[in-house]
């Protein structure tokens, strides 16, 4: 791709810039922070933002020297003027990201509220937002982090403050269960959102690739759940593989042999484990199968403080308030012999993908972009673009070793180690999971190299480990944790050993995790040297290269010669692997995008809906619709006369107190409409009647409404996202899943409108109101 | 009216894409006569049928001449390798599957106009390069026509993405449009002229084939899915087994399987073989004996193309892998039995069908001059049902995309 004609625009903007830098260093602090104004104005007048970008700019690089001290180089400035144009830009670690950021935050905090820096993670987000923060501030805009200091109860953080701030330093899942919750508000005080403008997105590729796989789920509702996982995982242990359960050979799939499956029957005395009766005992039994041999601790999780938490396996960070879902994660507690957590039904959801398309404009950083650019293209309109580095880039990044067993492998990285060891240069060493992080730990101190290690459980001491990880003789080792927005400062003497090495015993699974790797060493031109380990038992090669790459390390996992040659016939296998789990994330972000759309109308609809409830418009016909459509329905059900039917139709929806004896008398009025319609409306002005006040009532009628499509939205969210799972076997000669999806998610939604006018009849019909001393009057709904 | 917007640029691309198509079947390849190639082409009648039922237009050599036929034959050809489930071909990223199906696209559209082009070569006019001695034309020719069929492929997937009907909507005007040849001249021995009263029996064939063919078309056996992994349903899961295994192949193919070996022996020496003779004898549609076959290989076909739709071991080590199961029925290989013997009965009872309908038509014309033209009819129709129904099912998903209301029914 080439970007010499828009490089050159760029490249011309900056010289702008920096002969307005100049100008503005004679003007007075005054003179400066009145810039502000004077800009805002010009916006008001209906300059468009564009245009603006050069005084902005300087302005704020001004600003910066005067704050903070720091000045900006050239190729940040150049950073920040691609990325006004839509780009995402690929600017290796240690460059300086954060400042380069703060120059389109400041423009775009010109027009006010709804501007947002999106981090990797909270530590991050607070951290800059005080250092850059002060910045902003003196030039008389507003900030705020949008998550909570790390201690600190979320629940404390004043929301409306946050968002009503110019810029708004967050993560993404923060963002996006902010706007989920902003939208379960009831009235328009309770809102705090205030539009989405602009994102800029740092490890933009983390936040729209890697975390956009699957969707914001916001989990609240509890779910009625069985006995059966404890009892399920006992039998389970008592298994024995190969006889009872098979495992496939990438080890991602597992399933009951025939012989397990009635070695299991015996054991429960049941006599079919697969028929619909035992569906139930049989899900559980699949759950705890999976729990039990799919994943593993200190991979996929770690049981801590007699919890299961989660492991985000691309940078080995604990994945806070997040669970499993469907059963899977009390088949994980039932597993650790932890106390089994109440499951919980989804309640909201969106995807990234639909969250960030909301915005008017998006921008995004990252040292490693380029390998995906079409897919930024296409789905966010976003194109690449490369910064170069401010000191020319001279870390060696040597050729892979690559070894048949992973025993061979280590000892002979262990080597390399204490050699660095030895002449005191730092080495960082990563690993490829918590477990292996341990490993490698132990190994260590079985050769008396004493060392730091860093993941997920020692998460708390990140920031001193990394700070120490440069000095001469340090020895570091972690999980990929240690690698976005890990800068590490070289010691004395260490430049003169040839910088810091770092030292991957694996290869992760995304090109991109590797070079973030590489990237710790070598930042802001110091020498440096990267050098990556593998063997053919690595997990990567084991669950994605062809079967033949397996039957072949069986047979030579003791071959006397260890190391295989770099222009062997394995070469390749490492990166093509990497290439076919690429190409599984990408359809399945591509799939996710998809379903997407489908929920995202639903949403959207009952979002817009919603907001026009809060604002008052048309709440009577809206009330007059639910409650007469739910007595048109109900009829439409029961065309022949039900007594019984309508009786406990009345009693749950319409007035506990009915006198049933019209009804008992005149059979027929229990499929009459228009009697129901009247019982209804007639009871409708006896509840208006102990809420005589007129906004009083407004409110009721508005709260009633709300609730009703809150509780039903929650339901749709549930059964939206097992449609997914529904439909997916249905792709046949002439059938989409698509479309089918689409299909069940209508006749889902119609389903939802019957229950949603229900809904909204009991709760204005069924609920008590108890007036209050104060005037005031409490409401408690059925 | 914003949300039908997509619905409306969609339905005016394909149209866009459609007169593209019927232009580039005008355009003459250069060296050719026109007229004489027609001429020489038109012996071939069984040719054109088939031509007809892949959206080609093989009466005369022109850009666009190979239609949609090389690439569907080869997207079969790709379904069929990965219904083997050989892991490698399975992991292929979409791109580099893309990039294989082009290639068996050339290859069989290189082969497919050298057919052609072989049949009408008299009608060629000679190219030299200044100084040569040698005919480039037939190169030239052949090197057009398949450039052609790729530019058709090219046509047919931005009709799937921007397009309404995915790629097999282009086939579907020339389809229609052809009905009237189709049965006035059938496969090339049974005229059937057009006179009112033939065409009064042909509508009232076409609503019986329509009302026949329409429902079978849409039904399905569902077998209902237990899946352990799902929480719980609103809508119960199932796998579909449709009634027509085969949808609409077997139609579509098995001109071009009953005619290859006329066309071999016709063209070469072979005619004056015994061998040779038997062929021509077992492929005649006007005796006995060819009826049969074309029963035959219309059978096989269902068989052969329903066993690559429907996969059924390939299904139950699916639903092994993922938990899911059918009630009562043990997953892995019992549920591969399960399913095979229901995909079986199902084929032979769909086939049982087909093969009535469209043979009655061929026996009938043993004794009625050019009724046996009808079997080309009633293959086209099951083609335009199988086609139309993919293109309404889009439809209504794009209309119904955006309409959602609250309070208002």
């Amino acid at each position: 791709m080439n970007f010499s004609l828009r490089r050159h625009k760029y490249i011309r903007q900056t010289r702008q810039i920096q002969a307005l830098i100049k100008q503005y260093q004679a003007l007075g602090d005054e003179q400066l922070k009145a810039k502000t104004v004077e800009l805002r104005e010009q916006l008001a007048q209906g300059k468009p933002l564009d245009k603006l970008l050069v005084e902005a700019y300087a302005t704020v690089c001004e600003a910066a020297r005067r704050v903070l001290g720091m000045v900006p180089y050239d190729v940040q400035i150049l950073g920040a003027v691609a990325m006004e144009d839509r780009n995402i830009i690929e600017m290796k670690t240690g460059e300086g990201k954060t400042l380069t950021a703060i120059m389109p935050m400041y423009l775009h905090g010109l027009t006010g509220p709804g501007n947002f820096l999106i981090t990797a993670n909270e530590y991050l987000a607070n951290r800059d937002a005080k250092e850059m923060g002060v910045v902003y501030q003196w030039l008389g805009l507003t900030v705020m982090p949008g998550v909570a200091e790390e201690g600190s109860d979320e629940d404390e953080l004043d929301r409306h403050q946050v968002y009503s701030a110019d810029i708004v330093y967050t993560t993404n899942s923060a963002l996006g269960f902010d706007y989920l919750t902003d939208n379960l508000a009831s009235t328009a005080e309770d809102r705090y959102m205030q539009g989405f403008n602009f994102a800029l997105l740092d490890e933009a590729d983390a936040v729209l690739l890697d975390s956009a796989s699957t969707p914001l789920i916001i989990s609240g509702a509890p779910r009625p759940q069985s006995n059966f996982y404890v009892s399920s995982d006992r039998l389970i242990k008592m298994l024995v593989e190969d006889e009872d359960f098979e495992r496939s050979e990438d080890e991602k799939q597992i399933w009951f042999t025939p012989a397990g499956i009635e070695r299991m029957q015996a054991y429960f005395g049941v006599d079919d484990l697969l028929s619909k009766d035992w569906t139930d005992l049989y899900r559980h039994l699949v759950l705890a199968l999976r729990a039990n041999y799919l994943l593993k601790p200190d991979r996929d999780y770690i049981v801590a403080h007699g919890e299961v938490s989660l492991i985000d396996i691309t940078n080995g960070r604990e994945l806070t308030g997040m669970k499993l879902e469907a059963g899977m994660h009390q088949a994980l507690e039932a597993k650790e012999g932890v106390g089994i957590t109440q499951e919980m039904r989804a309640m909201a959801q969106v995807t990234f993908q639909n969250l960030f398309r909301m915005f008017h404009q998006l921008a995004g950083m990252t040292g490693t972009a380029a390998t995906d650019a079409s897919e930024f293209m296409e789905i966010y309109h976003l194109a690449v673009f490369k910064v170069p580095t401010h000191k020319p880039n001279i870390r060696k990044d040597r050729p892979d070793r690559l070894f048949i067993s992973n025993e061979a492998k280590l000892l002979a990285s262990l080597k390399v180690i204490r050699q660095a060891y030895e002449d005191k240069r730092p080495v960082l060493i990563e690993t490829g999971s918590l477990a292996l992080s341990n490993l490698y730990s132990r190994l260590l101190l079985r050769e008396g190299i004493p060392h730091s290690l860093l993941n997920a459980r020692s998460a708390a001491k990140e920031a001193n480990i990394v700070a120490e990880a440069g000095r001469p003789g340090a020895v570091t080792v972690a999980t990929s944790m240690a690698g976005r927005g890990t800068d590490i400062h070289l010691g004395d003497g260490v430049k003169a050993q040839g910088g810091l090495l770092v030292l991957g015993t694996e290869r992760m699974d995304n090109p991109r995790v590797d070079n973030q790797l590489r990237g710790r060493a070598g930042r802001q031109g110091d020498p440096g040297e990267s050098l990556f380990y593998a063997s053919l038992e690595d997990r990567i090669v084991l669950q994605n290269a062809p079967r033949h790459v397996r039957k072949w390390t069986d047979k030579h996992a003791t071959a006397p010669k260890q190391r295989l040659s770099n222009h062997g016939r394995f070469r390749h296998v490492i990166d093509n692997a990497q290439r076919v789990i690429a190409t599984g994330e990408r359809s399945q972000r591509f799939s996710t995008l998809q379903y997407g759309e489908v929920f995202r109308v639903q949403r959207d609809k009952i979002y817009e809906q919603r907001d026009a409830i809060i604002a008052g418009e048309d709440v009577q016909g809206k009330v007059d619709f639910a409650v007469k459509q739910a007595a048109r329905n109900f009829v439409q059900d029961h065309p022949q006369p039900d007594v019984a039917a309508f009786l406990d139709f009345v009693y749950q929806h319409v007035d506990r107190d009915y006198n049933p004896a019209p009804v008992r008398e005149a059979p027929k009025l229990a499929a009459d409409v228009d009697y129901l319609t009247d019982l209804i409306m007639h009871r409708l002005a006896a509840v208006h009647e102990k809420l005589p006040a007129e906004d009083q009532w407004a409110y009721f009628e508005r709260l009633a409404l709300l609730k009703a499509i809150d509780w039903e939205w929650i339901e749709q969210v549930d059964n939206l996202q097992t449609l997914q799972s529904v439909t997916m076997n249905r792709s046949t000669q002439g059938s989409n899943p698509m479309y089918e999806y689409q299909k069940e998610s209508r006749r889902s939604f119609k389903v939802m409108k019957r229950a949603l006018y229900q809904e909204v009849l009991a709760n204005l019909l069924c609920s008590e109101l108890i007036a209050k001393a104060d005037g005031t009057v409490k409401v408690n709904f059925p | 009216m914003k949300t039908n917007h997509d619905l409306l640029k969609r339905c005016l691309t394909t149209m866009m894409l459609v007169a593209i198509l019927a232009l580039g079947q005008q355009i003459p390849i250069p060296g050719y006569d026109l007229t004489a190639a027609s001429d020489a082409l038109a012996k071939f009648q069984f040719l054109q049928v088939f031509s007809y039922a892949t959206g080609g237009a093989l009466g005369a050599p022109t850009l666009m001449s190979l239609g949609l036929g090389p690439y569907m034959t080869a997207l079969i050809l790709w379904q069929a390798l990965s219904s083997l489930g050989i892991p490698a071909v399975d992991k292929l990223s979409t791109r580099t599957a893309g990039f294989i199906q082009n290639g068996i696209t050339a290859v069989l559209a290189l082969v497919q106009g050298l057919e052609m082009l072989w049949l009408s070569r008299s009608a060629l006019t000679p190219l030299y390069l200044p100084g040569g001695s040698y005919d480039f034309s037939f190169l030239v020719a052949l090197l057009i026509l398949t450039a052609g069929a790729m530019l058709v492929v090219y046509l047919a997937l931005y009709n799937a993405d921007h397009g309404i009907g995915s790629t097999v909507m282009l086939i579907l005007p020339g389809l229609i449009l052809n009905i009237p040849n189709m049965l006035q001249n059938g496969w090339g021995h049974s005229p059937y002229p057009l006179t009112p009263e033939h065409i009064a029996t042909a509508c009232v064939v076409g609503v019986i084939v329509l009302l026949v063919a329409v429902p079978l078309n849409y039904g399905e056996i569902r077998f209902e899915l237990q899946k352990p992994m799902l929480e719980s349903a609103f809508s119960k899961p199932y796998l579909p087994l449709p009634f027509l295994t085969a949808g609409s192949m077997p139609f579509m193919f098995s001109t071009m399987v009953f005619t290859i070996p006329q066309t071999v022996v016709q063209a070469t020496n072979l005619r004056f073989s015994k061998v040779g003779q038997a062929i021509l004898a077992w492929t005649d549609y006007l005796n006995w004996r060819g009826i049969i076959t074309y029963g035959v290989i219309l059978v096989l076909l269902g068989f052969v193309f329903g066993f690559v739709n429907f996969q059924p071991s390939k299904q139950a080590k699916t639903l092994k892998e993922s938990g899911d199961y059918i009630a009562g029925v043990m997953p892995g290989d019992d549920t591969e039995a399960f399913l095979t013997h229901h995909f079986l009965w199902l084929t032979v009872i769909g086939n049982s069908i087909i093969f009535v309908i469209a043979l009655l038509p061929l026996v009938i014309g043993l004794y009625i001059k050019g009724i046996s033209n009808y079997t080309l009819l009633i293959g086209n129709l099951f083609i335009m049902i199988t086609i139309i129904s993919t293109v309404v099912q889009q439809f209504q998903a794009l209309r119904l995309k955006n309409q959602y209301q609250l309070f208002d029914e």
